[in-house]
């Protein structure tokens, strides 16, 4: 028997979402995203453990399902981890540079701030090495030309369960850093079938997952902690 | 991973699109009514093992989404940030209040 006769729920969402629109599917997806985000953080305790278990569970295999046609098979959701090719050091520092001048603007997003549209970060989308980098593991993407640079830099700070919205399906997320030494906040993707990965970038390390597919989050920054990110998004297809 | 037919057409594509591509929040808007048929219509043949699960995820969807809006109420929730959770206040309503819609209140 596979997983997907264990759980026939998905299959039967995996031929809803193949008769919808796209924004039909983009609610879909939020919907999916929010049920496994709550699931995970222990929501509707009332249900039964096996409820809430095969919910999720369902949740979180019917996401993959809903991009069923462009996208190869994954497991965990993530294409690469490391040192990443594309970007030189000259490239990291201009990005820590530049992350840095644009923390005053950053807007507040639930726990985190985000800026978005810096100049070097957008450029930095263009890439062609990113690019071939990233098809060369996932086959043709298109970038979104959406660049973020991402703060965790008071106590507190984290971001819930979630998956990430269209524009970052395929995100390229580089530390620029994370201070100090003794860290407390993580990276966790939490796949279906498996059990939690979790994540410590260090310092100029790239992570490229599917962040539309697979529910993630970061876990709370504590006191004397501060993170910096900048994330690309791509789009497979 | 199976593979599903791609149902979109070119031309539902760049009328639910800005001109960047992305989906914009009137079309996300409109879409709701008819999702909601269509998981109405999913969940009318389901079995009631298979509905009681769907109506798990719709519930957990709702209280997830619930307590994210708690955690920082004052925000202004703008179809343009990188996670999905950042929808409207009309999407956002009427995740909320799917449950009751599909009638899935009683496991709230």
């Amino acid at each position: 028997m596979t997983q997907a006769d264990a759980l026939p729920l998905v299959e039967r969402i995996g031929r809803l979402s193949a008769g919808l629109t796209a924004a039909e599917r983009e609610n879909l997806k939020l919907l999916l995203s929010m049920a496994a985000g709550g699931l995970l953080v222990g929501h509707a305790r009332q249900q039964s453990d096996a409820l809430r278990q095969e919910a999720l569970e369902t949740a979180q295999r019917s996401l993959p399902k809903l991009h069923d046609g462009n996208r190869p098979a994954f497991t965990t959701g993530i294409v690469f981890r490391g040192r990443a090719p594309f970007f030189s050091d000259a490239d990291l520092a201009a990005m820590d540079e530049e992350s840095l001048a644009c923390r005053y603007r950053a807007e507040r997003f639930h726990d985190h701030y985000v800026s978005s549209g810096a100049p070097l970060a957008r450029e930095m989308a263009l890439s062609s090495d990113i690019n071939d980098f990233l098809t060369e593991r996932v086959g043709p993407v298109l970038p979104t030309y959406k660049a973020n640079y991402l703060y965790y830099d008071a106590p507190g700070l984290g971001i819930d369960p979630h998956v990430d919205k269209n524009e970052f399906a395929l995100n390229v997320l580089t530390m620029l850093e994370h201070r100090p030494d003794q860290r407390n906040s993580e990276l966790i993707l939490y796949p279906p079938d498996q059990e939690p990965v979790h994540i410590q970038l260090a310092h100029g390390e790239s992570l490229v997952f599917f962040a539309d597919s697979v529910t993630h989050q970061r876990t709370r920054t504590v006191d004397g902690e501060s993170i910096r990110l900048v994330s690309f998004g791509y789009h497979p297809i | 991973m199976d593979s599903m037919p791609e149902m979109r057409s070119e031309m539902s594509q760049a009328q639910e699109t800005t001109p960047g591509g992305e989906l914009d929040s009137a079309a996300l808007e409109a879409a709701l009514p008819t999702l909601t048929e269509k998981l109405a219509g999913m969940a009318a043949e389901l079995s009631p093992s298979e509905r009681e699960v769907l109506s798990s995820i719709v519930t957990s969807s709702a209280l997830h989404l619930e307590k994210l809006q708690d955690i920082n109420a004052e925000a202004e929730y703008i179809y343009s940030k990188p996670i999905s959770a950042a929808a409207t206040p009309e999407v956002r309503n009427h995740l909320l209040a799917l449950p009751e819609t599909l009638g899935f209140s009683e496991s709230q």
